[in-house]
């Protein structure tokens, strides 16, 4: 029943005519027994037509009540193509495994992959072969009103497959952006030698110095989360035209200094294409008019040992490409966009060190700069005024390196 | 009462000078079902232009069931006394009724100078005298002596004379088969502790001669019940007596005599229920419920509180033929199955067959659940009403040509909208939930060989629950049947009926998904339904059968300026589906009888359409697309069909003994697509196309009947077994609504069940009720070559209303005639559900990881619910019959999970349960008859 689903009321208590109403009140937290956790191993891995060292992620299920994410680590993993090569892979962090070599998937072979865990279970996946070949034919970014309302900025992708097979394609992205402390200045402030005077009261040594490091401009990445997919099956052209990516809100502060998303389309096969959409329809609530019918998901990954062992997870191979494109906000001034505020919320406060107590703030303002990190913004010969890390200094919250592929 | 007698007897002394009455040729049309005597002639009576007149306390517990297709008075009368120890005289328009004493209006065959055969063995013949207004002394404490002793009924002989001085008086009489009528010869009648014998002879009539005053009067006669009659001779007189016989006779089609129906017929699996006989059993929301009682027995669940549909026998709920006056009501529900959409006082019967589905029935795999509606009143205004806490309703039958034609209808109405936009409670200001149902019948005896009837109904349903989506459905039915008698062998029907059932959402909430979503499928059937009593041995049904579907799959319109939706509409569907079929009622002896039938049915699907072709052996999709083929209006698809075998057996091991046994196929072509446990009211209808291909199911079953005391006690013991073909079921992930392919997101499984149903039934008497415990499994298999399409790896699973036991006991405790009590326990084991057993990162993002499909249940299920009936006062004249009911839902409070739901809350996955009823719910009805 897709109606209950939906009810969130709280308990009422009416008159018991009322029946009709009460109905669907009685929704309560109910503690499931006997239910065993199903500890399996997943894993993901899509390698692809890039010359680059492949990548297999092992991890394993947990608990509904856990948040810990558990790896699968020291297994012994690798992958054969039917030109008889033999990719070895080495643990490189902890559940991620990097091949030793870099090669790539070719069209026209078939891979597998093969995996004995630490504990000397053996797994394979059924042989993939590498999908057709389908370029990202361009990747844009517009200003648009969606019907609701809501304005911003959303990227779109287009592949042009008039003269490829490639039907089935799942996106992620990678998205870079600038993040500008926006009240950094070049003074840092120190606390030193906190003392109580004659009187008990609280005394300390205030040093302004230079910044030692770039703390002003940083850059963050951020990875895509979710199953993004689409399918051409439906269409009346090879085409995809317009598939909507990423969209900010023009309140993003994302967009407020300089931006990049760098697209992945991979060609999925079908199968790898209706395991990635299961997932996906299972994760998501399903729609108002019919809910999905749940059910574990079985993928490609088979255990030798025991063949009715439920493992989780896909091998893939896909052919890639990917587009890289940089906007800010000045790009869209033309539509009517203005400059989004900083992605963090500036607490600025002005305190107090030299007046007599109680009328000074020497206790936040010791508190704010060693427990708090905030960060100087001026003095003006009575208060200081500080702010948040956030807003004085960008590498609390991203990196000052600014990433190779970057261009200004 | 005593008014009464004495007119009786008036009667009694004049009876030869007003002989027939005018209106006795009538004919009359009349069904009972288990209805107890004194209801049935009440019931005769209101049907009729006659008043009976009777004594209450003549009626004992027995009931009659039997259909009357214009038939004389008599033959009804006939039928209704046949067991029992009354007789009846028809004068004018009143039918008298008299308790042992035989009313004759005309006297016997060989009752005059005819050869007589008859042994008298009399101690003193010289004694008897012709003349019945002989003198006769008989004191009345003689009997009044042994009454305590004999709780046979006395009947009387002869007109008592205080001048009366013969000691013996000659009573004749004719001794007939009470199930055949024939007269029975060699049959011993003997006084008891008296050396008195006669014998009847080839006529069955018999002479005595018998000492004045009381008398015990036994009869004997191989093969037949015996039977004892108390009789107090005032003088000479006759009496017949009617001898059921010791081993039972299956009666004649047109009259039913029912009582041991369940022990006697051919049918195994077939549960009938009359409307009075659910009168006292708890209601819930006061709502007399003939659907809901109807799950109350072996074998017919539904997945829970408040869900619609019923799983007969392991199968799913799309897989039930319910048929009000003949036409497919599609959905018999209203409010999530809370009420049914069958307006209590409307309806007649209910029969459901459950295993051997007669041979004019096809089309679904499980079972037919016949509703028939009542006929109206054809002689007065009557009607009759109730005010529940949720519902009014009211019914109302009147004549239409007096004697011939009668209009019935019913409409009911809830005013819980009402009530709901009353309320303070901001989150439910606008929350809806109506439902009303409609129903007009018009029946017209033309003569004795024709009449006609129609029914039109309409029900309609609206709710919201979440102030965004409003949902409505509806049902409309029309049906027209003419019945004819060719001649006494030949008889037949015509039928034509017309179903629609609609479904509507309307979403409005986020301004850019707001939509409108329809759904509409249309049926209309024409069947010739014949009847040939070829002989005594074989009794022959057979008749042809064509339907026509219209189903509009689905359109969506975007609500508003801003919506996002697309306009969509699906293409149509078209199908004919018909059918052949002729079954034979074979009485092979006394112990065997078989019911052989077979049914012929054909499908065709049918253009305008698109249709895909898809590669054999690779998942559906649109790589494997081989060809796409075009068809006109009305150019045929595809074809499916093929024999549906309907055999069933009945053989008495004992007369009261029977075992029964039968096969039955079946084939469906029309298919529920619901991924909802539970059907749901947005469930949609889909025809068997090009690549979906109809559903086949065999089912074999055996069965004990015993009936005791009286068949008054009912016991059963059923087993079956069922096996299923191309059931549908549904990816994982599927999406069923509005999907243009939606064979790519079908499976076609396998499916079995097997189940042992027990059943204990005690119908009459101040205490009735029953108690039925079911043993059940059903499972679904879906294997395939194919990954993606096989199911907890192909291997047979617990469908979704697989609930292994399932126990109900319904008792009735009548304490006086106007208090009674009831209650009613259900228990049923929880239904399988698929969990969500762990958790795991895939594609940086948490998912949830589902156990195999319906690898876990939901708690177990069980209810208690109180009943009681306080009726008016017991006046037969009266301006309106009333009744109170008081009754609580759920006594004990108990929690019953309806489904366990997961969220993601911050993280963390927090399992619900949602219970619908959990706490006691009491109501109150009022019902009315006027």
């Amino acid at each position: 029943m897709i109606f209950i689903r939906l009810m969130k009321m709280k308990q009422t208590h009416i008159v018991l005519f009322l029946i009709s109403i009460s109905l669907f009140n009685c929704k309560e937290p109910f503690e499931v027994e006997s239910i065993d956790f199903l500890n399996a191993f997943v894993v993901e891995s899509t390698i692809t037509n890039e010359l680059k060292q492949q990548e297999v992620s092992l991890t394993k299920t947990y608990a509904l009540d856990s948040q810990t994410l558990e790896y699968e680590n020291n297994a012994d993993i690798w992958i054969e193509d039917s030109s008889g090569n033999n990719y070895s892979f080495s643990q490189n962090a902890e559940g991620i495994y990097l091949s030793n070599q870099e090669f790539q998937a070719i069209e026209n072979r078939t891979y597998q992959l093969f995996i004995t865990t630490q504990d000397g279970k053996q797994y394979s996946s059924t042989q993939v072969e590498s999908t057709p070949i389908s370029q990202i034919t361009d990747l844009y970014a517009e200003f648009i009103t969606k019907s609701n309302g809501e304005k911003g900025i959303q990227v779109f992708v287009d592949s042009d497959n008039e003269n490829s097979e490639a039907q089935y394609f799942r996106y992620d992205y990678e998205e870079t952006y600038m993040v500008v402390a926006p009240e950094w200045t070049p003074t840092d402030i120190k606390l030193e030698n906190p003392r109580n005077d004659e009187l008990g009261r609280l005394e300390f040594d205030i040093i302004l110095s230079q910044r030692l490091e770039q703390e002003r401009i940083c850059y963050k990445t951020d990875l895509s989360i979710g199953i993004n997919q689409t399918s051409t099956t439906d269409l009346e052209q090879n085409n995809i035209e317009r598939y909507p990516i990423r969209f900010l809100n023009e309140d993003n502060g994302l967009s407020r200094d300089r931006y990049s998303i760098l697209v992945t389309q991979y060609v999925q096969g079908l199968e790898a294409y209706t395991f990635y959409k299961m997932i996906n329809d299972l994760g998501s609530s399903g729609n108002i008019l019919s809910p999905s019918q749940p059910g574990f998901v079985s993928g490609n990954i088979k255990s030798f040992s025991n063949e009715s062992e439920k493992v989780i997870g896909y091998f893939d191979v896909s052919t890639v490409d990917s587009k890289r494109i940089y906007f800010d906000y000045e790009d869209f001034i033309d539509s009517g966009m203005v400059q989004p505020p900083y992605l963090y919320t500036c607490n600025i406060v002005e305190l107090n060190y030299n007046k007599p107590f109680p009328f000074n703030d020497r206790i936040p303002m010791y508190s704010s700069v060693v427990n708090f990190d905030y960060n100087y913004v001026n003095y003006n010969g009575l208060n200081y005024t500080l702010v948040n890390p956030e807003c004085g200094d960008c590498t609390s919250v991203a990196s000052n390196i600014k990433p190779d592929f970057w261009e200004d | 009462m005593t008014r009464q007698i004495i007119i009786l007897f008036f009667f009694f002394v004049t009876h030869l000078v007003f002989s027939q009455s005018k209106s006795k040729s009538d004919s009359y049309t009349i069904t009972f079902n288990y209805t107890p005597i004194k209801e049935a002639i009440l019931k005769l009576e209101k049907e009729t232009t006659f008043t009976f007149y009777f004594e209450e306390d003549w009626f004992d517990e027995k009931t009659i069931t039997g259909a009357f297709t214009n038939e004389s008075l008599e033959n009804i009368l006939d039928a209704i006394f046949q067991e029992t120890p009354l007789n009846y005289l028809i004068y004018g328009n009143k039918v008298i009724l008299s308790n042992n004493s035989v009313v004759f209006t005309t006297l016997p065959k060989g009752y005059f100078g005819e050869k007589n055969d008859s042994i008298i063995n009399n101690p003193n013949p010289s004694a008897i005298d012709e003349s019945a207004e002989s003198k006769t002394a008989v004191f009345h404490k003689q009997y009044d002596n042994t009454k305590s002793s004999n709780n046979s009924k006395l009947i009387t002989i002869g007109k008592q004379n205080s001048n009366s001085t013969n000691s013996y008086y000659n009573v004749r009489g004719k001794v007939k088969n009470a199930t055949t009528n024939e007269p029975l010869q060699n049959l011993v009648i003997s006084v008891v502790g008296k050396k008195i014998n006669a014998v009847t002879d080839e006529n069955g009539d018999y002479s005595i001669s018998l000492p004045a005053g009381y008398n015990s009067i036994e009869t004997i006669l191989m093969g037949f019940k015996s039977s004892i009659k108390n009789v107090i001779v005032y003088g000479d007189g006759s009496l017949n007596f009617s001898i059921a016989e010791g081993a039972e006779q299956l009666n004649e089609v047109v009259i039913q005599a029912d009582q041991n129906k369940n022990v006697r017929s051919a049918v195994v699996g077939i549960t009938s229920l009359d409307v009075t006989t659910i009168k006292t059993i708890p209601l819930v929301l006061g709502e007399r419920d003939i659907l809901r009682v109807a799950t109350t027995l072996p074998g017919i669940t539904t997945a829970g509180e408040g869900s619609a549909g019923f799983n007969v026998r392991g199968g799913k709920t799309d897989q039930n033929l319910i048929l009000l006056d003949d036409a497919v009501l599609y959905n018999p529900s209203h409010f999530f199955g809370f009420f049914t959409a069958l307006n209590p006082f409307t309806t007649g019967s209910l029969d459901i067959y459950k295993a051997s589905i007669p041979a004019q029935y096809g089309g679904r795999l499980s079972s037919v659940f016949d509703i028939k509606t009542k006929d109206g009143n054809m002689d007065k205004f009557s009607g009759e009403g109730s005010i529940g806490s949720v519902t009014a309703n009211i019914a109302v039958e009147a004549p239409i040509v007096k004697g011939k034609a009668s209009i019935m209808t019913g409409f009911r109405a809830t005013y819980s909208d009402w009530i709901l936009k009353k309320l303070d409670e901001e989150s439910l200001k606008n929350s809806e939930a109506s439902f009303l149902d409609g129903i007009v019948k018009y029946k017209h005896n033309i003569d004795p060989n024709n009449s006609v009837q129609a029914t039109l109904y309409y029900s309609h349903d609206k709710f919201s629950i979440s102030s965004d989506s409003l949902f409505k459905y509806s049902n409309t039915i029309g049906s027209l049947k003419w019945d004819h008698t060719f001649n006494e062998k030949n008889r037949g029907s015509l039928t034509l009926v017309n179903s629609q059932y609609k479904n509507e959402v309307e979403y409005d909430a986020d301004a850019n998904l707001n939509f409108d979503f329809g759904y509409k499928i249309n049926e209309t059937q024409v069947k010739l339904n014949m009847k040939y009593l070829f002989s005594k041995k074989h009794k022959f049904d057979y008749g042809i059968s064509s339907k026509l579907y219209h189903v509009d799959p689905g359109s969506i319109q975007p609500i508003g300026p801003n919506s996002d939706v697309e306009p969509l509409s699906l293409q149509k569907e078209k199908g004919l589906e018909s059918a052949i079929f002729i079954s034979d009622l074979f009485e092979i002896n006394d112990r065997l009888l078989l019911d052989v039938g077979i049914r012929f049915s054909f499908y065709m699907a049918m253009g305008p359409a698109t249709q895909l072709v898809y590669q054999e052996g690779v998942p559906k999709d649109e790589s494997s697309i081989t060809e796409v083929n075009q068809y006109g209006n009305n150019e045929v698809i595809t074809t499916y069909g093929g024999p549906e075998a309907r055999v069933s057996f009945r053989y008495f091991l004992t007369p009261e003994l029977s075992i029964k046994g039968g096969y039955s196929s079946t084939i469906q072509y029309i298919h529920l697509l619901s991924n909802n446990t539970t059907e749901s009211p947005t469930d949609t209808w889909k025809l068997s196309d090009l690549n979906i291909k109809p559903e086949r199911a065999q089912q074999i079953a055996f069965g004990l009947f015993r009936n005791f005391d009286n068949n008054n006690l009912e016991v059963s013991v059923e087993g079956y077994y069922k096996k299923m073909e191309n059931i549908l079921d549904y990816k994982i992930g599927a999406d069923l609504i509005l999907n243009e392919n939606l064979e790519r997101d079908l499976l076609e499984g396998e499916g079995k069940a097997y189940g042992v149903e027990f059943l204990i039934n005690k119908k009459a008497g101040k205490f009735n009720g029953w108690l039925s415990y079911t043993y059940s499994r059903s499972f679904v298999k879906l294997e395939s070559d194919i990954e993606e399409e096989q199911v907890n790896n192909g291997e047979f699973f617990p469908a979704n209303y697989d609930k292994p036991h399932d126990f109900t006991a319904i008792m009735n405790y009548k304490l006086t005639h106007r208090f009674s009590f009831s209650a009613n326990f259900t228990y049923q084991t929880g239904r399988p559900i698929t969990y969500p057993i762990g958790k795991f990162n895939f594609a940086n993002e948490e998912q949830v990881v589902y156990s195999d499909r319906n690898e876990y249940r939901i708690p177990d299920y069980y209810r208690l619910d109180l009943g009681v009936n306080i009726e008016g006062n017991h006046k037969i004249k009266k301006l309106a019959h009333s009744f109170w009911n008081i009754s609580v839902y759920n006594v004990l409070g108990r929690d019953n999970p309806y489904s366990i739901i997961f969220e993601n809350e911050d993280g963390n996955i927090q399992a619900y349960k949602t219970s619908i009823f959990a706490m006691p719910i009491p109501t109150i009805t009022y019902n009315f008859k006027f």
